[in-house]
């Protein structure tokens, strides 16, 4: 392709280049042409660079820089941002694990607590229950035993009253006394 | 049609500077190129002030959009200056930088403006208006090959020379202010022992003309040779298809399409020379520095080969 390319541009070379060969000479401008432009360069050039220098480049610069420190700020205050969020983010999570952590003990001591408590309560339940049962069991033989006096009393009482009538007389607080006193010897030997 | 590209015979005539006013004696007193130049000074000013309000920072009522450069061309300029600045000169330049961006921003744009400016046909434009081919409003002046627009203002050697003083002044202004008058003066010694001295200082002091004026025939040799390819291409197009021959329609075609990618060319062209003999510049300012005298050699060494 490239040597393609050669042959072609000599062949159009070769058919098209007296004119060109003799155009060299023009190419080189003589002074008396060359000193105007060449001072109307440095002029517009110096003017230019003397009006861009106080009124564009400043203000080109400005808006460079301040954008750049903008820029840089912001990410800088957001790498800081970033970080207090991870240092906020790690106290949190080591809160709420030493939260965790605590309330993992306090359930445990609860749940010991109770179990300790239930059985105080347990224990505190049966002794109760039992002086209670004690106390009803001593209460129910000093009512029994009440009741049974109180009937042998009402019974000797009329036994004596029916005795008094069969035997014509009176019977004695002293009979009643010792007919009682043997009843009720009788009775507890009868009992046992 | 002869005072069109297309119809020219002699390619090169539309490349080359045209006087518009001349003495008696000979003396171009203003010509098309200096035209192009104040025109181009007068767009590098107006864009310029249009760019710098874009991309300043912007009234607080704004609020965040104040920071932002709304338009895209703004935004170009804008990114190519921050390359310029920050990718190009602040690693030769360090802490000098700030202070030469508005020199090496201007001469940047300056010359890229007149080098974009040299691939508007204004000459043709001109011609057209001015010509028998056209209006016919001045055809005398046609006729006479004068004109008052039109060329490349940067493919005549006198302009890149003017710029190229103005940069060769630059460089050693900065490195005169950097090393002071004994430290510029030791410069030339190159740090090489006192018995080579005698070669060493005649050839640092060729070395600073000759640094500027390499940078004025770069710059003019590249512009007039992509120009004069240009207009050699158009005329192989124009001559190819009127020829009437087998041959001329493809030499015609080829050309035709050649000369659409040669002016692609041009356009990249038309950045790079701009940037190249701005880079120079800073490189050679860099050059008259205090790091630069001990490795003087080598920085000359590390220095882009020249295009």
């Amino acid at each position: 392709m490239k040597r393609f390319a050669f042959l072609l541009t000599l062949t159009t070379l070769a058919l098209f280049n007296a004119r060109v060969f003799a155009a060299d000479a023009s190419v080189i401008e003589s002074p008396k042409g060359g000193i105007a432009p060449m001072i109307t360069t440095i002029v517009v050039f110096v003017i230019v660079a003397g009006i861009s220098a106080v009124s564009i480049w400043p203000k080109i610069v400005g808006g460079l820089d301040e954008r750049n420190a903008k820029i840089t700020g912001e990410i800088a205050a957001a790498e800081d941002a970033r970080k207090q969020a991870k240092e906020a983010l790690n106290e949190y999570e080591k809160s709420l694990a030493d939260a965790r952590a605590e309330a993992q003990q306090m359930l445990e001591a609860t749940k010991a607590q109770q179990i300790e408590l239930a059985a105080q309560l347990k224990a505190t339940a049966e002794t109760e229950l039992t002086a209670m049962r004690e106390k009803a069991k001593a209460d129910i033989d000093a009512a029994k035993k009440q009741a049974l006096n109180e009937l042998y009393s009402e019974s000797i009482t009329l036994a004596t009253v029916m005795a008094g009538k069969i035997l014509q007389r009176e019977v004695t607080a002293g009979d009643q006394q010792r007919l009682m006193e043997d009843s009720l010897a009788e009775m507890k030997t009868a009992k046992s | 049609m002869s005072s069109l590209t297309l119809g020219a015979a002699d390619p090169v005539a539309h490349v080359i500077n045209h006087p518009t006013f001349v003495t008696e004696s000979g003396w171009v007193i203003w010509s098309s190129a200096q035209t192009n130049l104040v025109l181009s000074g007068l767009i590098l000013l107006f864009v310029g002030f249009f760019v710098a309000k874009a991309v300043s920072t912007g009234d607080e009522s704004q609020g965040h959009l104040r920071w932002i450069t709304n338009n895209r061309f703004a935004h170009m300029i804008e990114v190519i200056c921050g390359y310029l600045r920050e990718n190009t000169v602040r690693p030769l330049l360090h802490e000098r930088t700030n202070k030469m961006m508005p020199f090496l921003w201007t001469v940047f744009f300056f010359i890229l403006i007149n080098n974009l400016l040299g691939l508007i046909p204004l000459l043709d434009l001109h011609n057209l208006l001015l010509g028998e081919a056209g209006l016919g409003l001045n055809p005398e002046m046609v006729a006479k090959h004068q004109a008052f627009i039109g060329g490349t203002a940067t493919q005549s050697i006198y302009v890149t020379a003017g710029l190229s003083m103005i940069a060769g002044l630059m460089i050693n202004y900065s490195g005169i202010k950097e090393l002071g008058i004994a430290g510029y003066i030791k410069h030339l010694t190159a740090g090489s022992p006192i018995f080579v001295w005698p070669i060493i200082i005649p050839i640092e002091i060729m070395g600073t003309f000759i640094k500027p004026i390499a940078l004025a025939i770069r710059l003019f040799a590249n512009m007039t040779a992509g120009h004069i390819l240009v207009a050699v291409q158009l005329g192989f197009a124009a001559d190819g298809f009127s020829s009437g021959t087998i041959i001329g329609i493809p030499v015609g075609v080829i050309s035709g399409v050649g000369v659409i990618a040669i002016y692609f060319l041009e356009i990249f062209v038309a950045f790079l020379q701009a940037f190249v003999f701005m880079f120079l510049t800073t490189v050679f300012i860099s050059l008259l520095a205090h790091h630069g005298e001990h490795d003087h050699d080598h920085a000359h060494e590390g220095a882009p080969a020249h295009a």
